[in-house]
């Protein structure tokens, strides 16, 4: 509790002495709830290579799709997940993670993996678990990703009363032939920011998804890049 | 109310059928029972909807002389059985191009200008200003331009039967535009009209901008009119024909509370207008001559959102592209749901029309599979193509279709293949994050061998001891080797791409040796 405190001072915290207590308390509550426990493993490819660089998304076994935490593997093709709750079931995927901002640094995006995934609950506070590496084997069949698109990817949104006027949301990229008009992911109206959820499916060599949000007063063009 | 309709002498609709037999009745029961009567029967029993001769024509506009097919008291009969609005059906006969199709399809409406002449040469003229509107708006640009605004539509359907309705007018029209008429056009004695023409123009969508312009385009079909009861025109409006497929389709009166269950918005998969292609090798776990051509199937697939974002139906198309195999398949499209996930799945085969020229002694529609498919409980198995050795046939009876190769000519004709419709309509909304991606799981059950082949990005385990795959997903442009040519002969630069783990030449799929494919040709042609 004293290291605490001080902790507080040093950083001249701006808080009434009650509050400091509090902050105190609930930071050391904190502290000896957190767990060592940890999931580690490595990517590699199928001459037992180590692969760098490779997205590996840590998610619950309730909401499979949607990462936690992402950990990008070192030289040596490793990665860990550390402090980690226990009695708790996880999912490790590779590439799992399809936000936009994964995607642009993502590599080895003409692999599949195996395993697909590892599932893995922890049972104690200090467990390390090592799970089996994953084996990135190129795969020259998939000329498509999926990028998961949310309302912060049109940052414009956030700007405009959507629950006023019909305000528009397309979202396309441009079509593989020359002249034709652009290619619809998505075409609708949104009311919402928070409950628009867009899965775009997009070539490997395409290196950004296009938009306009549009109403009857308003015209907005933007671009998502894909590439780093 | 009732006093007045008795007292208008009605002159026979075209498509009442069952007025004269009414008519028997009335006589019988006199005139004192005759009120009565006629005040306990359904409206479209007392005078139908008549259809207009005059169209809108393939130029997008209509000059509709209503005295052509009505009197002045029918006119005033519709009006008043219309609240004081004059309403007509409006038959949509769009190009199934883009994104329009069959099951939804639309046109944009400019203006409309309703002009009444009466018997004393005074006129009344009705348009944006004095009001008319149709049930749907949406945003467009007007071509060449690419502001958008806002413009009334006209949704409609082609080729299906409603099951609901209950005369052919309601069987055909599609949507309706309703004109506010404040002037009584008929009565006994007094100033009646004596003309109505009903100017009616589409705009001209800027389609090089795609979608919303590129649905809500005219494409030169000729638009069928009416002119409605109000049983009728409150059919049209509540079926609400292509309006559940239509992107950015606005309700001009929307109901008052949000349906869950109702599709908002599509996310397509890849896009709109654009397909995964699938080739497989069935000789699994044998290479084989490795040309992908054993069987390739065009599928797209779209999740129908609700108003929360969240996944209410799953529906889609496929196409048998080429089959170069003695061996026959099931296709099937695999999609992981959650567990308890429940739902009701249809699937429906369509031939060509040139299938009776192969053996097939009818065109009509089947469902996918002879085996009922069970409805959805868990994870989505559907058999889209069954038994593709005798749905795919060479029209020349080949044993392949579209893969062989004559020497100098060799491609004197593609032929078109089957096409299916599925659609899952789930029990509940669905979490998006919870529904395996794109592009799913789609695979062959190769029946002569009773393998599975499947994407490698699906399982791992599908792919020879060097690694290679059995079956390739690729895009709408890709070409499939003719039969017996590795994929590697025609596609120079396959070999460097894979050589390169996909560093090089990721783009290898678009430039080929000509003499060493399949010409088949673009969507807009097989997608049919």
């Amino acid at each position: 509790m004293n290291k605490v405190l001080h902790y507080l001072r040093q950083r001249d915290v701006n808080m009434t002495p009650v509050g400091k207590f509090g902050a105190a308390l609930a930071l050391l509550l904190c502290a000896q709830g957190a767990s060592s426990a940890s999931i580690s493993g490595q990517t590699v490819d199928t001459d037992g290579v180590a692969l760098t660089k490779v997205s590996v998304c840590l998610s619950l076994l309730s909401t499979p799709s949607t990462c936690e935490r992402v950990r990008w593997t070192d030289k040596r093709g490793a990665y860990t997940f550390n402090g980690l709750k226990t009695g708790i079931d996880y999912i490790v995927s590779v590439n799992g993670d399809s936000t936009v901002s994964n995607r642009k640094f993502e590599q080895h995006a003409n692999y599949a993996w195996q395993p697909r995934e590892h599932r893995a609950t922890l049972n104690s506070k200090n467990e390390k678990l090592k799970v089996e590496g994953f084996v990135g084997k190129f795969n020259f069949s998939n000329f498509q990703r999926i990028v998961s698109l949310r309302a912060a990817d049109f940052p414009e949104l956030s700007t405009i009363d959507l629950a006023g006027s019909y305000v528009a949301l397309k979202v396309f990229i441009s079509s593989e032939k020359v002249d034709e008009p652009p290619e619809t992911i998505f075409l609708g109206r949104v009311v919402d920011g928070e409950k628009l959820k867009i899965r775009a499916s997009v070539p490997l060599t395409c290196s950004a998804i296009e938009y306009e949000i549009f109403s009857s007063n308003l015209a907005i063009n933007g671009s998502i890049g894909l590439a780093q | 109310m009732t006093i007045s309709r008795n007292k208008l002498t009605v002159r026979e609709p075209k498509n009442a059928g069952k007025k004269s037999h009414m008519r028997k009745i009335l006589s019988i029961l006199g005139m004192t029972s005759m009120t009565l009567f006629y005040c306990s029967l359904p409206v479209a029993q007392e005078f139908g909807s008549i259809r207009l001769t005059d169209v809108i024509k393939s130029q997008g506009t209509g000059n509709i002389d209503l005295f052509k097919d009505l009197s002045a008291s029918q006119l005033e009969q519709l009006r008043s059985d219309n609240d004081g609005q004059l309403v007509f059906g409006v038959d949509i006969n769009e190009a199934a191009s883009g994104t329009e199709k069959s099951s939804t399809q639309a046109v944009t409406v400019k203006y409309v200008v309703l002009t009444i002449g009466f018997e004393d040469g005074s006129q009344q003229v009705y348009d944006a200003t004095s009001g008319w509107f149709t049930e749907t708006y949406t945003l467009v640009a007007e071509a060449p331009g690419t502001t958008r605004s806002t413009y009334y539509t006209l949704l409609g359907e082609s080729g299906s039967s409603r099951i609901t309705s209950n005369n052919a007018v309601q069987d055909s029209f599609d949507s309706t535009l309703k004109i506010a008429v404040t002037e009584t056009l008929f009565s006994e004695g007094g100033n009646n009209a004596s003309r109505a023409t009903l100017q009616i123009g589409l705009l001209q969508t800027n389609e090089s901008l795609g979608d919303p312009e590129a649905f809500y385009d005219f494409s030169a079909g000729f638009e069928d009119l009416a002119i409605l009861n109000a049983v009728d025109a409150s059919f049209i409006d509540n079926y609400g024909a292509g309006y559940e497929e239509a992107p950015m389709l606005v309700l001009t009166n929307p109901p008052v509370e949000i349906d869950l269950m109702a599709v908002d918005t599509w996310n397509h998969f890849p896009t709109a207008n654009t397909f995964y292609l699938v080739g497989y090798e069935d000789l699994y776990p044998a290479k084989g001559d490795y040309d992908f051509n054993d069987l390739t199937v065009a599928y797209q697939v779209k999740y129908g959102l609700n108003v929360d974002g969240d996944v209410v139906a799953i529906q889609g198309f496929a196409y048998l592209i080429t089959r170069g195999s003695a061996y026959s398949h099931d296709w099937h499209l695999g999609i992981d749901l959650p567990v308890n996930t429940s739902g009701t799945i249809s699937c429906t085969t369509y031939f060509p029309l040139d299938y009776i020229g192969r053996g097939f002694t009818t065109t009509l529609s089947q469902d996918c599979s002879s085996t009922p498919q069970a409805d959805v409980s868990g994870n989505l198995d559907l058999v889209v193509f069954e038994d593709t050795l005798n749905i795919y046939r060479d029209p020349a009876g080949s044993l392949f279709v579209n893969t062989a190769s004559i020497p100098g000519n060799w491609n004197l004709r593609y032929f078109e293949g089957p096409k299916s419709e599925f659609r899952l309509d789930l029990a509940s909304p669905t979490p998006m994050a919870s529904i395996m991606s794109a592009p799913f799981d789609p695979f062959v059950h190769v029946l002569d061998t009773n393998r599975l082949i499947r994407l490698l990005e699906v399982d791992p385990s599908y792919q020879d001891e060097n690694g290679y795959p059995f079956g390739m997903l690729l895009t709408a442009t890709w070409k499939p080797a003719i039969a017996a040519y590795n994929v590697g002969i025609p596609y120079q630069n396959f070999d460097t791409f894979v050589q390169s783990k996909g560093v090089t030449n990721a783009n290898w799929y678009e430039s080929y040796m000509s003499e060493y494919i399949v010409d088949i040709p673009t969507a807009d042609v097989w997608a049919w």
